[in-house]
Formats: C-alpha cells, structure tokens, sequence
C-alpha cells in the first residue's frame, strides 16, 4: 500500500429514506470547511431541483473532503452518494462497487426499517466495512442503547462503539469523522499496475461533453493517458481530470490506484461510455476489466408520447440525454393508434417512472401524456412458441394463447407490531402470497410475502404508509415468475378502444378495476357537446359503463357595451385548452385523465 | 352603415352586488365628468358621421341630471347627421326618477327605455342588492306608460341564487302581464371573487340554469329570440343599437370605460372616471387597435352566431364551409345548428353552448 493510499478512504453513506443520510453529507462537508457556512445550501449534494422538493437522492454524487484527525494526519475522504429509495437499489451497488466502506445510519427513534437491511446486506455483498452511526438523538423518542441491540441482533454486526449523533443539530459529527479514519479501510491496489479504472456514474455537460466518475482501482490516468473503454473497445484523449468538490471540480494532473475523480475527454455521443465500464490505458491496457455491475433491469413499463405530436424528436433527445445519466432507464420507439408516435420505457419502479416523466417536463420543457404502466408478462403461445409482453396493446389474441405468467417480487415490509392486521389485510387484498412473520424484537415485526408486481405498481406503498400512520417500511426484489389467470382490460370511448388505457389485470380484479377506472375518467373528462359513453370491457364484454353528460351550458350572456374584448379572450383561453387535450374521433381527453388512471 | 353612439354613465345609488361593469356608488362630481363627455364628442366636428341609434347606458343614468343628458343629446344633433327616426334608448332604475325627469327625456327625444327588474320575488331582488322592489318596478312602468313611452325594455336575470323553476316562473308571468316591447334576460354571470359566492347561497348548477334558459324560451315564446339574451315582440324590431354590435356596425362610445368600434379599429376608454377625464383634458388618445382580416372574420364568427339570422358563408373565409362541414352536420344532427344555402345559424340550445361551438368551428 502506497504512502498516499493510507490516507485515502472512500466511503458511501447508506440508510433507510428519512433517516438523515443527507443532513449528514451536509455536515461532513461543513467539518471539514470544503464549504463555508455561507456556501452551505441546505443538502448541497442533493443538486436536482427535483430531489430537494421530494426530499430524496435520485441520482448518486461524489465529493472530496480534508480531514485532520485527531492522530495529527491528514486524511483524503472521498463521500460517494446514495440513492435511498427502494427503486434505486441498483444505483447504490454501483456506488459501493467504489468504495471500501459504508456509513450505515439508523434513525434512533425508529430504529431498523426495510431499506437499512437491504442497505446493509448490499454493503456486505460487496465486501464493505459497515460503520454504524445512530442519528437523531436529539429526538424526545430517541432510543440509542436499544437501537444499538438491534443493529448487533439484526444485522449482525457490532454497534458498541458507534457515534451517537444528531446531524440535524451537528452533535457529535466528529465522532463519525474520527471512525472513519480508523474503521473504514484504505484502498489497497498497484499503483505501477496497468490502469483498471470503474466508472461509476457520469453526467453530459453542454461545453465539456461527457463527463465520467471514476474510482482507480489500480495504475494511474494521467493528463497523457489515451483511455480505452474495455467494453466497447473506443478509445478517448484524456483533457482534464480532476477532484470534485462540493462546489465543483478541481483538476489535477493525475489520478492514482485508491482515487476517485472525475475525466473529460471530448466524449460527444452519449453512447460511447457505459456506467459501470472499465477504463484502461490504450498503450498499457489490463488484460481482465472489472467485474461490471449487474445489468440493471427495469420492471415497470409504459408509454411515454408528447402532447404535441410535432414534438416527438425533442422528446427523443431528451430521453437520450436523461439515459446517459441514468443508466435504469430504457427506451424504444412505439406507435399507438390514440397518442401517434412515442416511446415505450422501462423504469426501475412507479416512483422512477414518476421521476423521469417530472425531469422531461421541467428540464426540457415537454408536455406529456403517460399510458397505464405495465411490467413483463410472459406468453406461451398454443403454438409452443413464447413471448415477453411489455406493452398490453400487444398482446396476442387470448385464443392464440397457453398460458401466461407474471412476475412476483419477494417482498418485505417491517412495522410495529400494531399495523400486522392491516398490512396483512392489504398483501392479501393484493395478492400476496403469505411466506413468513418474525419479531425484531417485542414492537416490531418483519412481514414478509410473495407479491405479484403488478399489484405493487399501483400505488401499494402509498396505501401501506396510509394503513399504518406512516410507521411500515417496504424493500421488494424479483423473485419469480408465475403462472396466472391475466386478461386485458379496454378502456372504450364513445365506443373506441383508446389503446393507450388499455392494461393487464387479474381477472378477479379485472371488475373492480374497470369501475373504478370508468368513474374516475367520467370525473375527468370533462362535458363536452356530445354525450360520451365511458365503458370498460374485456374482449367484447363490457364490465363497467358510465357516461360523461352533453354539456348544456357554456355561453357569455351578456356583451356590455359593445365590449367584445372579453368574449374574444375567453375564447382565446378555451382554445388553448383545447391545445391540451388530445382528441379521440370526438373526444376530447385531457392530459390530467391518463395520469388519474396511472394512479388507480 | 349608419354608426350609433354610447354614453356611459357610471353612477349608481347602490352599485348591485352582481354588477360587473363600470360603475361608482356615488353620484356628485358629475359636472366635470360631462364637460369631459361632451370634449370627446367635439372631437367628431365637422365629420358629419350618419348616426341611428343612440344610447345611454351605466351605471343608472337616470341618477344624472337631465340637463346633462339633454344637453349631450342637443350637442350629438350638432354634430353628427341624426336620421329622422333615430332610436334614442336610456337605462332606468326603478325608483330613481319621477315624472319630471321622464318629461325631459321625452322632450329631448328619448324614444326607447331599458329598465332593470331582474326578478319578481323580492328576496331574490335583495340578494341581488337590488334598491328596489317588484311593486316599485311597477309602479315605475307604469308611470313611465303614462308620460307615453311606447318601446320599453325589460331586464330579467336568471340562474338567481336559491332560484328554482318556480321562482324564475314567477317572474316571467309577471312579465307576460307587463306586455313590454322588448325584454333582456340574462343568465347570472358573476366573477370569481363576487361577494355573492361567500354569502350561503345555493347557486343552481350548469343544469339547473339550462333548464331555466329553456323555461325562459318556452315562456316567452309569444316573442322573437333575436339574440342569445334578446326577445322582441313579433311586432316591433330588435333593439337597433344592440344589433350594430352583432352585426359589426360601427359605433362610438363616450365617457369612462365605453367601447368603440369604427372604420376597422377597436378602442376604448379608460374604466376609471378620474383617468378618464384627465385623459380627455389632455386630449391623450386611447389606443387604437385595427383589426386584422383574421380577426374580423371571428368576430364575424362569434358575433353574428349570438342572433337569429345567424352567419352568412359570404361572410367568412374561403373554403369555410368545405372544411368544416362534417362538424356542421354534426352540430346539425345534434340539433345545435341549423344549415341553410348561405350560411347557418344556432338554434336555441346551441345558443347556449355557443362558446364551444366556437370553439370547435374558429
């Protein structure tokens, strides 16, 4: 181990939603001065407008911090961020891929939920050392001693000596500071070995190209280098590389074994560097890249389209520009009788469909409609052939078709004792499949159940957190798929199927639905000139049927005076509504209706 | 086309608590407002501008002094070229004139009244914040019978707060009986922030005042339904100033707030007596707006589908028709429109969805 390498540590922070993973970041930075109290914005690393409002980190940020500790040495920290939310697990083990360490915090009131095991069990898939860290001990509820049992009983590890803490106030973040240097390993690798360098992540910049994160696992890159990407075998002149800073980037001249920074090199297309690639040096190269990260596979699936048709091309670059920064999302090209030209994209989950869809509104400035989301079905067709169904419009004619299966997530939910009933009420409601109950400890219980994707969805989360005042967590993984009794629901209007509605559903769930999906769309379209009969139906069976009345009044009585300025603009304002709505034969269905039926 | 002239009195007793236009609770300072008025006019000297309607509107006019009023009248003799059988209409509140005032109206060539009743159920005319009530309203019509007034209008309002069919019934066969000449009814329109909506009312719904609309057609079916908010007796024509704003006649409007329209500008006054008349003193113009081929031809549009006689194909673009004929004939089918050879023309319940139709055709 080099000299600098002792010095080096490198380090996410992991823990469940809410539990402070932010604040913490925050205060790092401040300790250790990279950011001066005026500097200082509220949760610097989280940068998208979009992450501040929903609280959350989408997508994951490095930093570079100085540390004196208390030994007298000087200490290099590199922070690489986390995502925190159930559907961005991919993006958390590509960060632990870079480093030696993790911080794992718990809330001490609430102690162990769903997402810090699954946290912890990442970080120990990938070798870590896992530092403890109890927050929130400021909290009147706070319970530290028995958290610290928790951790040691549940996870396993030891807890005794973890820094007790309340980043909120900034108590004791020294602490966390000093465990750092000391529990969380240097990097080890050969600095004179040829270049073995992950990215990551990476992020388009509009003067620089592309911009790559690294963490150099051995040799070092340098300002001469000639980077090859072993993945594609492209090859790129190093420009700049550098540090990054809490407030932005500092370049250096090179980047050894142990060390994480950034690079640019001219990269225009966005498809050239892969998340997850190694790089190595074109006239040195390693013989073995890095093991890769698991390809990442996106669940939910739906219809992206423009509200104006004429902006399918912008739609296009700017899903293009989205994927080079977020590797989970995957589109192509789709047609749909009622929406025209668009794109079928693949998410991680609701919330990174729900994510991706607000990015392409605000950042880029687009009107969109949203078709009912689906996951991947699996069709065996009476011929023996099979298929993968992302897209219900697709699907065969039932009576070309076996069999079909839908994929089941192994899901686990952990709550306070009081809320079992009602959780088990509503996996049951869901389809849930009953697997096993254990007792953290007398208050606390982790559920666990085989759950049809498809259920999940459809705004399971929000229904658990209402049905137990917020109190149960929730982690789900793939698990297998399933034989079951699926059909196609349609949505007619004025007697046309509108395909974009269209979804799979189980069958005794399939009346339901449609009711619900039928009364919604009535309170959502609005009355217009003609009757419009709302129906749900499967096959040629209509199962649910309402109807939207003819509007009988919408007129200016009166024009005083002469003054016609005031009926001209209120027409002008009823046009550009129009503008909004997309038109189905007669029927005009405005945007909001296809998100209302999403959220069913 | 002969042009018609507008004079906005912007004085009220008691401003109503629906009222959206124009208007002061106030009536003192009006001296200077009039010298302002008949300023503006001075401005047309010399033009000789053919002129068949004239018009008093407010705000309640009759709150003025008629020697104002006369007076602006003498001055509009002058200098513009009256026809002889010039409609000269004023806008009366019940309660705010006697015989006298009546006498000089008449005498300087006022010929048609418009008078507001609004409803014949007295609880519905003290929500409205009316000042008066349905016995005043008669006694005032019938009053103005006496001095000889022989074209008189009629206000009523529906979709009333608390309203139902047989409250509106109430006062369309308290209307019936009054005979007038000509009647404006009109459906409740109030802005969002009415003082209206924060008293408990219960206001009927977007059915509730259809079915009131159609009950006002069905009642007043003795008279022609000239425009969306207009009947006439079979026997008397339409309000000849009124239609000159359907029919994209030219007109001049005086005094705060009023509207013009002449040789292919629209303009109008600022809707503030103070600025108003400092403007005038200042001879500061209002802006002028020409408009536009595209423009006209939807004004065309949705003015001339508010009347009877409905919009001639002559009248509208190129090509019109051929385009939109499968909406046409849907319209047709669904019984809002009715074609003929040159044009077309909204029955009574495309009336009143006559903004989406608009909407759908523009």
């Amino acid at each position: 181990m080099s000299d600098r390498q002792k010095h080096i540590r490198n380090f996410s922070i992991i823990a469940h939603i809410d539990h402070g993973k932010s604040t913490l970041a925050d205060r790092l930075l401040e300790k250790t001065g990279v950011v001066s109290a005026r500097e200082m914005e509220e949760q610097l690393l989280d940068n998208m407008e979009l992450e501040r409002e929903r609280g959350i980190t989408i997508k994951a940020r490095a930093v570079r911090l100085v540390y004196r500790a208390k030994d007298g040495e000087e200490y290099i920290y590199n922070l690489i961020d986390t995502p925190g939310h159930v559907d961005f697990n991919y993006e958390v083990s590509r960060s632990l891929k870079a480093c030696e360490g993790a911080i794992l915090i718990v809330d001490a009131a609430q102690g162990i939920e769903a997402q810090t095991l699954a946290n912890a069990y990442l970080a120990v898939d990938n070798d870590l050392e896992i530092l403890p860290v109890i927050n929130k001990i400021d909290l009147p509820s706070a319970r530290p001693d028995f958290v610290k049992n928790e951790i040691e009983d549940i996870i396993g590890i030891p807890a005794e000596e973890a820094p007790l803490i309340s980043a909120k106030n900034g108590t004791n973040i020294e602490d966390v500071l000093e465990a750092i240097a000391h529990t969380i390993p240097a990097p080890s690798g050969d600095e004179d070995a040829p270049l073995k360098a992950l990215i990551f992540d990476s992020y388009y910049d509009a003067y620089k190209g592309v911009i790559i994160y690294i963490r150099v696992i051995d040799g070092k890159i340098t300002k001469d280098t000639t980077m090859k990407m072993m993945a594609n075998g492209k090859e790129f002149e190093v420009v700049e590389l550098g540090y990054l800073n809490a407030l932005g980037m500092t370049p250096c001249q090179e980047l050894c074994a142990g060390e994480v920074g950034y690079v640019t090199a001219s990269i225009k297309s966005l498809k050239d560097t892969s998340v997850g690639d190694t790089v190595t040096d074109k006239f040195n190269p390693a013989t073995e890249p890095l093991p890769g990260y698991k390809a990442v596979q996106p669940m939910v699936f739906c219809g992206l389209y423009p509200v104006d048709g004429a902006r399918y091309d912008d739609l296009k670059e700017s899903l293009l520009k989205l994927q080079l920064n977020d590797a989970a999302l995957i589109f192509e090209p789709e047609t749909s009788i009622a929406l025209g030209f668009g794109f079928r994209c693949g998410f991680l989950g609701l919330l990174h469909l729900e994510i991706v869809q607000e990015r392409l509104e605000r950042e880029f400035n687009l009107d969109l409609i949203t078709t009912a989301p689906s996951v991947i079905y699996k069709i065996t067709k009476t011929d023996g052939t099979t298929m993968n169904l992302d897209n219900p419009t697709n699907l065969p004619n039932p009576s070309e078709i076996a069999s079909m299966e839908e994929p089941f997530v192994s899901a686990t939910i952990m709550s306070p004792t009081d809320y079992v009933g009602n959780i088990m009420e509503l996996c049951q409601e869901r389809r849930g499949v009953f697997i096993d109950m254990k007792y953290l400890d007398e208050t606390r219980v982790s559920i666990h159940y085989d759950m049809p994707l498809n259920e999940i969805i459809y705004d399971f989360f929000d229904d658990l957190k209402s049905r137990t005042k917020g109190y149960a967590s929730l982690d789900y993984e793939l698990a297998s798929y399933k034989e079951s009794k699926l059909v196609k629901l349609d949505i007619l209007l004025n007697g046309e199927i509108v395909d974009a509605l269209s979804f799979i559903v189980h069958t005794d769930k399939a009346y339901a639905r449609g009711r619900r999906i039928a009364e919604k769309l009535k309170e959502v379209i609005p009355r217009q000139l003609f009757e419009i009969p709302i129906q749900a139906a499967i096959g040629n069976k209509v199962i649910a049927r309402e109807t939207v009345k003819a509007m009988r009044k919408d007129v200016l009585a009166k024009c005083y005076g002469g003054d016609i300025t005031r009926k001209k603009k209120l027409l002008e304002k009823q046009k550009e509504g129009k503008k909004r709505m997309r038109q189905f034969g007669t029927v005009e269905v405005p945007q909001e209706a296809f998100m209302s039926v999403l959220k069913l | 086309m002969n042009a018609g002239l507008y004079f906005h009195i912007p004085y009220c007793v008691k401003k109503c608590d629906y009222c959206d236009f124009y208007s002061v609770n106030r009536t003192d300072g009006q001296k200077i407002y009039f010298e302002a008025v008949r300023k503006e006019m001075e401005g047309y000297r010399g033009k000789r501008i053919a002129v068949d309607s004239v018009f008093f509107g407010g705000g309640t006019p009759s709150v003025a002094d008629p020697m104002e009023l006369a007076a602006l009248l003498e001055q509009a003799r002058e200098i513009f070229s009256f026809s002889s059988d010039t409609e000269i209409t004023i806008e009366l509140n019940p309660k705010t004139f006697h015989r006298e005032k009546l006498l000089i109206y008449c005498n300087s060539g006022v010929n048609r009244i418009s008078m507001g009743l609004q409803s014949a159920n007295n609880d519905e005319l003290s929500k409205l914040g009316r000042i008066h009530t349905k016995e005043e309203f008669l006694s005032s019509y019938e009053l103005l019978r006496e001095v000889g007034f022989s074209n008189i209008n009629t206000d009523i309002i529906y979709g009333l707060p608390d309203s139902d069919l047989h409250s509106l019934e109430r006062t369309l066969s308290f209307l019936r009986e009054l005979d007038c000449e000509h009647i404006s009814a009109y459906a409740l329109t109030l802005n969002d922030n009415s003082p209206m909506y924060r008293r408990g009312y219960r206001f009927p719904d977007d059915d509730g005042v259809y079915e009131q609309y159609r009950l006002v057609c069905e009642m007043l079916s003795g008279y022609r339904h000239y425009e969306i908010s207009n009947f006439v007796k079979q026997s008397e024509s339409p309000c000849r100033h009124n239609l000159k704003y359907w029919q994209r006649a030219p007109y001049l409007g005086f005094g705060a707030a009023a509207h013009s329209f002449f040789e292919g500008c629209r303009w109008s006054n600022p809707e503030d007596i103070h600025c108003y008349v400092q403007g005038i003193q200042q001879e500061i113009q209002p802006e002028k707006e020409k408009v536009s081929q595209e423009d006209s031809f939807s004004e065309t549009m949705m003015l001339s589908l508010r009347t009877d006689k409905g919009v001639k194909y002559a009248d509208l673009p190129q090509g019109f028709y051929e385009k939109n004929r499968k909406l046409l004939e849907q319209f047709e089918a669904s019984g809002y429109l009715t074609m003929g050879e040159n044009g077309f023309r909204l029955t009574e319940a495309g009336f009143f969805v006559s903004n989406s139709i608009l909407t759908a055709l523009l």
